[in-house]
């Protein structure tokens, strides 16, 4: 059967494939980088070295279709640098010193542009190695939209306390908006804030963020580099209707123990790798917050001049430990897990009972987080051909207790109220890679989730001396299956076309009902010259799950929920087109892209969804509907030098209709940013300091601003009368022009580096909102609500 | 210490800050008609009109008079002449018109009165003092666990509101400055404070977000019969430190005949949203989020026409029940 299957696929995609080892170089003085380039068109071999190898190494050749070995024999004639063909890999090496390629020097490298993979330690390339698909040149892939992260990238901007952030980072590209000031969700091409899909090692995390979104998940110590498509998605992924985010976490070193030690303002971080013995290594990478420690004396000082002892306590952690074994030239294993947990512990209690007989004691105890833990198995079927099978668990977890006592004399009472929201998947998943030829590409795969969903299950104990109650809701669990499958191909069509054709078949069964997907992938690329790409792509994708959050905060009562009930699968499909410009040394990119996205069954709260009991179905609060987003999004990149960074402008429009939210009129998304503009500047001042720079600025979100109110009405209880505001339509009103400065400066010394931060540089404190109030006169006014001031921040890193 | 005393000052600046600036926005918007009502079964409909203004307005809270309104009332679809006593079933439509702000309309049904049909009370004395030397000098604190049965109309959407006090037949008030002991007798009786909580009813529309983030406070017993349509429901009430005191120098039964009054209100569905609204602005966590831009603002709820105004109805049923006989036992004759 997998004979015949293997068959089948040759039949549809060698017809049109060319097979040849022969190239033609001709370059004079040129980059190496831009001559590996060439030679990667022409026979579709990878190139993998450490970047520190060529050290602006020049090439010189002329060969006519002469096989590829010779062709390499002749560019390294003279040179300290050999070579040999492993596969589809080139592999680069010095003839001497080699630890130069391999151990911390390596991982803290980052690739060329122009060039193919770069991996930390090219000893194990003879083997199924997992790379970015993102490597390339903008210009000469057939992607719209994506993008590749490295720890570089991430710690070259400067961010919120100085904690390098993955999806801030991501906020500096152009068609991505961050959720509310200072946090790390983000809203990608008029997407919300649930569209988007976080992984890692290819496994979802439902909940990406820290501290109500202060922080992301993602420790960057552990992390190896990230692919993020926002455009094209490759058929591989699907899920979500906006962004795929995969984070890849490091191996650790084969060449000796490693890591590094870090304290911050807000956290501290370890992370140490290495071998167990020849054939394994390990990583592990822990994160944890200090803010306790702080709260602690301060709170003691607090409470020592209070009847009440005031409890706060609230602290963060993340766990990344990877074991990953090579148990010959074609097989490679892995296991790793991912814990991440908020523990929030608040209350108050009296120290004594009062004169009049009180005492109370009120607390609040959560917990959120994720764990994720999965085993992988990458094995080289054949030289052209390997497979990556994976089993995962990955779990969402809330739950959050308040446990009430009151006493008054001889009585008391006690009420513990107790909510737990949680996600359980198993997943299963076999991914193949199959090159039947230089000239195409065919990744495939199946997967297999079984998802238990428990979106809230409250209890409540009521007790006194004499009596006990205790309520519990029904629970709402679900059990859904969903399976999925897709087949790609990479097609290089000549030196001038490469097509990226896919399909994705996805079915969630839930509730007794199957729904079925079909996502279509199409992305094309036409390079009329060497540094020239014109683009264009279509994408539809599928989305069975979405998360109920009533704030733009990233909470621990946010709910994820399944489709069920009434409610149809979110779609979107998004049509997009770009031009992509490199000149000749790769040193400068430009990308111009533009998109149009339509998204049906979208969900949403429904106006006053308030209204609607939290005892029935959640489904009665919310709305289905639509949204559309278009835009531009234009960036210039300067990857290498001295000088490096961007500039990105984005010129976007997103709104949305649901038939029961703003009287079923379209209104603006509330990250409508028209315009945004996100400069990064990094400069390596010299071998040892280096300055970065960010600059964002954006047209103002939408707000709904009520600037009317009206008499209350008398039933109001207690006899105490407000102003109601008077309804308007939904995100009316359009808040200032936000715009931020941070700054950072990295200076390294002999045993790691010093990170200093300035948020918000130049003080310029952004409106978030505009609230009624009161003046000291009684005079109603309003008031713009105006949020986070210059925040320095400090940070030492110590490399072992 | 030392690293305490460096670190404080480094952390301190982090506290993540907000301030408020005052904000005099230009905004093109017209005032409408506000409507509100609160019509009780058996009394005669009151409607107070006004009109909106904007919120920063120096002057317009002062204007919000409508002085050429014209308010017609319609009952089952007929035009109601002055006079009209609200009766319960009756659907009422009030049409509000204005030469200047327009016109607004709103209709509420006068919910048909769902009764208590029976309160048991089991009191508890958590303490009790007695001045033996005295014929009646004495207090007592207790706990009340009160069952109060109800039971829904089926084919109804039934909301409800319920209110207790509590009264002595006497009636004496210690307060009085007149007051010289032991001349003047005096009781002072209270059932105590309800302990929401106990009854998982008025929490039916608090759900996660707001049990974590809102306030324990719930104001006000408000709920609906969607857990128990067309069915009885036991409400279970029970109310913490109770306390009766009484002083006379002659022993007095009657002195012990103390009341709890439960007042259950049916009322429509507009004056249980607007509780609903309050109760979300005020105790929830929406009204806070909103206002720091953390979450969708939220407007005031209204059922009229303009977005302006409630018109709301009720129907109110009274049940009373003695504690004589508990109070009797506990402050027996000497």
């Amino acid at each position: 059967m997998k004979r015949l299957y293997l068959i089948l696929m040759a039949a549809i995609f060698t017809f049109i494939a060319t097979y040849g080892r022969n190239v033609t170089v001709s370059a004079t003085d040129r980059p190496a980088a831009e001559v590996f380039r060439a030679i990667v068109e022409q026979t579709g071999m990878n190139f993998i070295y450490s970047s520190e190898l060529l050290d602006d190494m020049r090439v010189t050749v002329h060969v006519t279709d002469v096989p590829l070995r010779d062709a390499l024999a002749e560019i390294f004639k003279g040179t300290d640098v050999k070579y040999s063909i492993k596969g589809k890999n080139i592999v680069l090496k010095r003839r001497r010193a080699t630890a130069k390629l391999t151990g911390r020097n390596t991982a803290s490298t980052s690739p060329r542009p122009g060039v193919m993979p770069s991996i930390d330690n090219p000893e194990m390339l003879d083997e199924v190695v997992v790379v970015s698909r993102l490597e390339a040149p903008a210009v000469e892939t057939a992607e719209v939209g994506a993008r590749k992260l490295t720890p570089d990238d991430i710690n070259a901007t400067p961010v919120l306390l100085g904690e390098s952030d993955v999806l801030k980072s991501l906020q500096m590209e152009p068609g991505v908006s961050g959720s509310a000031e200072g946090m790390a969700g983000m809203h990608v091409h008029g997407g919300n804030a649930d569209e988007n899909l976080f992984m890692i090692d290819n496994v979802p995390v439902y909940q990406a963020n820290h501290f109500a979104g202060l922080f992301s998940a993602f420790n960057v110590d552990a992390i190896r580099y990230i692919d993020f498509f926002k455009s094209s998605v490759p058929a591989k992924y699907d899920g979500r209707l906006s962004s795929y985010l995969d984070v890849r976490t490091k191996d650790g070193s084969p060449e000796g123990h490693h890591g590094s030690a870090r304290l911050g303002l807000t956290s501290g971080a370890f992370h140490i790798g290495g071998p167990i013995g020849h054939k394994t290594t390990y990583l592990v990478a822990l994160r944890r917050s200090w803010f306790d420690l702080v709260s602690i004396p301060a709170l003691m000082l607090v409470n020592s001049d209070s009847d009440e002892k005031i409890r706060f306590r609230y602290a963060f952690m993340d766990l990344n430990g990877k074991v990953t074994h090579r148990f010959n030239s074609r097989a490679r294993g892995f296991v790793s897990v991912y814990f991440g947990n908020d523990i929030l512990r608040t209350g108050s209690r009296d120290k004594n009972v009062s004169p009049q007989g009180w005492y109370e004691n009120d607390r609040f105890d959560l917990d959120w987080g994720n764990i994720v833990a999965q085993g992988g198995f990458n094995y080289r079927l054949r030289d052209d051909m390997s497979a990556e099978f994976t089993a995962a668990y990955t779990r969402f977890f809330s739950g959050m207790k308040h446990d009430y006592l009151t006493a008054h004399d001889y009585s008391e009472s006690r009420a513990v109220t107790r909510t737990d929201n949680n996600i359980d998947d198993l997943i299963f998943r076999a991914d193949f890679d199959w090159r039947p030829d230089t000239a195409n590409r065919v990744r495939y795969g199946a997967g297999y989730t079984l998802h238990s969903f428990l979106p809230a299950r409250t209890s409540r104990n009521y007790s006194t001396e004499s009596a006990a109650i205790a309520t519990r809701d029904s629970t709402w669990s679900y059990t859904a299956s969903e399976a999925n499958m897709y087949i790609e191909d990479e097609w290089t069509a000549g030196s001038h076309i490469k097509l990226n054709a896919g399909l994705h078949g996805s079915l969630f069964s839930i509730s007794g009902k199957t729904h079925f997907g079909l996502s279509p992938r199409l992305s094309a690329s036409y390079r009329p010259v060497d540094n020239m790409a014109l683009k264009a792509a279509y994408s539809h994708t599928t989305q069975y799950v979405h998360q109920l959050s009533q704030t733009y905060l990233s909470l621990p009562t946010d709910q994820w929920v399944p489709i069920t009930g009434k409610f149809k699968p979110q779609t979107a499909d998004k049509i997009s087109a770009g031009a992509y410009f490199s000149t000749p040394d790769g040193v400068y990119q430009l990308a111009a892209e533009g998109y149009m996205k339509f998204m049906r069954n979208l969900v949403d709260y429904r106006d006053e969804y308030y209204l609607y009991p939290p005892t029935g179905m959640w489904t009665s609060r919310l709305c289905s509907g639509r949204g559309t987003a278009k835009g531009v999004d234009l960036k210039i990149e300067k990857t290498s030098g001295k000088f490096t960074g961007h500039i990105a402008y984005s010129l976007a429009w997103a709104d949305r209709t649901f038939a029961d939210k703003n009287g079923g009129r379209t209104f603006p998304a509330r990250f409508d940013h028209r315009h945004t503009v996100n400069i990064l500047l990094n400069w390596k001042v010299s071998g040892k300091v280096q300055l970065n720079a960010a600059w964002t600025g954006h047209s103002g979100s939408r707000f709904t601003f009520m600037p009317q109110v009206w008499d209350s009405p008398e039933i109001d209880v207690d006899g105490f009368q407000d102003d109601s505001p008077l309804r308007t339509t939904v995100n009316n009103y359009q808040l200032p022009l936000y715009h931020r400065l941070d700054l950072s400066c990295t200076v390294k010394n002999r045993r790691g580096y010093w990170n200093f931060g300035l948020y918000n540089a130049y003080c310029h404190l952004n409106t978030v909102a505009i609230c009624r109030d009161i003046t000291d006169e009684g005079k109603p006014v309003f008031k713009k609500v105006k949020m986070l001031p210059l925040i320095p921040s400090i940070s030492y890193t110590w490399l072992f | 210490m030392a690293i305490l005393k460096n670190i404080i000052p480094l952390v301190l600046p982090l506290a993540l800050t907000a301030c408020l600036e005052d904000f005099y926005p230009t905004v093109d918007t017209e005032p409408v008609l506000c409507v509100n009502s609160l019509i009780t079964a058996g009394g005669p409909v009151e409607v107070s009109v006004t009109r909106s203004w904007v919120y920063d307005s120096p002057t317009a809270w002062q204007d919000r008079k409508v002085d050429d309104a014209i308010v017609k009332i319609y009952v089952n679809g007929d035009l109601q002449p002055e006079g009209y006593i609200a009766a319960e079933g009756d659907e009422i439509r009030i049409v509000v018109e204005s030469r200047r702000y327009g016109s607004a309309e709103a209709s509420v049904t006068v919910p048909v009165a769902v009764a208590i049909y029976e309160v048991t009370i089991t009191p508890e004395t958590v303490g009790s003092w007695r001045d033996p030397s005295m014929g009646m000098v004495g207090d007592v604190d207790f706990n009340l666990y009160a069952s109060v049965s109800i039971t829904d109309d089926a084919g109804a959407d039934n909301f409800f509101k319920l209110d207790f006090g509590g009264w002595s037949a006497e009636d004496y008030d210690g307060n009085n400055n007149d007051f010289m002991y032991p001349h003047h007798p005096y009781t002072s009786f209270r059932p105590g404070e309800i302990q929401y909580d106990a009854e998982p009813i008025f929490n039916e529309h608090i759900g996660v977000f707001e049990s974590v983030f809102g306030d324990s406070e719930n104001m006000f017993m408000f709920f609906s019969d969607r857990q128990f349509a067309g069915k009885s429901y036991n409400l279970r009430l029970n109310f913490r430190d109770g306390y009766y005191s009484v002083n006379t120098a002659n022993y007095d039964a009657a002195l012990c005949d103390c009341y709890v009054t439960f007042e259950l209100a049916t009322i429509s569905r507009s004056y249980y949203d607007r509780l609903l609204y309050i109760w979300h602005r005020d105790s929830g966590a929406l009204g806070d989020m909103g206002d720091l831009g953390f979450a969708e603002p939220i407007w005031g709820y209204s059922n009229v026409s303009t977005g302006a105004g409630v018109v709301a109805a009720r129907s109110i049923r009274t049940y009373s029940i003695s504690l004589r006989d508990y109070l009797e036992s506990v402050m027996p004759p000497l």
